[in-house]
């Protein structure tokens, strides 16, 4: 399975552009397409040869890389799973405003989910501004009353 | 825009080939080259033997083949594709289905 036969360079650099082409397919499916063709390849130059022209007809037989990249499963990319609405991102916000003494609690939620890149966006950043309003107000009303009790 | 017979075979492959795979691992297993030649070298149901690798990468992960790794007498181990019960099944469905659709398809194209 790790045996890494060597090929002639015509089939290496082949290979090379391959993997190249499946950069943006499904990483299971690009390494699975990887190995198969490398044994793909063993195989027929076993059979024909391993000077240049059976390496051309091998080639051939594979066909273009675009080809078998076009057949490939595109990779899923990480942004389709955010930017689905999930419940918790309705609430959050709406908490943060009926609920602002909670805005601590909802203005680090929202944060969590924003990095994990679950749910909307739009509505975590939504509701990290709704909180972050009272929790700086709060903080300032706090310096200040600070301030004032220094004063005296 | 009228399609070229490539576009229009690739349109048709879709959807068709995997269940043509499954149907040449009917007869028992094999491996890519040996499954690439009963496909049929020069048949239209294939771009290029190349194609048929990431399609056999998507049928395992469906479960409806398996992969094991048989020691071969002329070189690296070979992967044997095998047709799973699943894949045996999914392929009984296709081919009623397929019967089905050809029948109506050249029925409408001769009308």
């Amino acid at each position: 399975m790790t045996a890494t036969p060597e090929f002639p360079p015509l089939v290496e650099a082949y290979l090379a552009d391959l993997d190249r082409a499946l950069a943006s397919a499904d990483p299971r499916e690009r390494a699975e397409t990887m190995a198969a063709v490398r044994e793909h390849a063993n195989e027929s130059l076993t059979l024909h040869g391993t000077d240049d022209e059976s390496a051309r007809r091998v080639l051939a037989e594979l066909g273009p890389v675009e080809a078998i990249a076009a057949e490939a499963t595109p990779a899923t990319p990480p942004a389709a799973t955010a930017g689905g609405v999930e419940a918790i991102d309705v609430v959050l916000p709406v908490l943060a405003v009926v609920l602002w003494p909670l805005a601590p609690v909802t203005l680090v939620w929202a944060i969590i989910r924003r990095r994990a890149g679950v749910g909307s966006r739009v509505l975590q950043w939504l509701t990290i501004v709704l909180s972050a309003v009272p929790v700086l107000g709060g903080i300032v009303l706090l310096l200040l009353h600070s301030m004032s009790l220094l004063a005296r | 825009m009228i399609p070229t017979p490539d576009m229009v075979l690739t349109q048709l492959r879709k959807g068709v080939v995997e269940y043509c795979v499954l149907a040449c691992l009917r007869s028992g297993p094999a491996y890519g080259l040996e499954l690439a030649e009963r496909l049929g070298t020069d048949s239209s149901l294939l771009t290029s033997e190349g194609t048929l690798y990431p399609l056999l990468s998507r049928l395992r992960q469906q479960g409806w083949v398996t992969t094991t790794q048989v020691p071969s007498a002329v070189g690296p181990p070979r992967r044997y594709y095998e047709l799973t019960d699943e894949g045996r099944a999914t392929l009984e469905t296709f081919t009623a289905t397929w019967s089905r659709f050809t029948a109506d398809v050249r029925t409408t194209l001769e009308s």
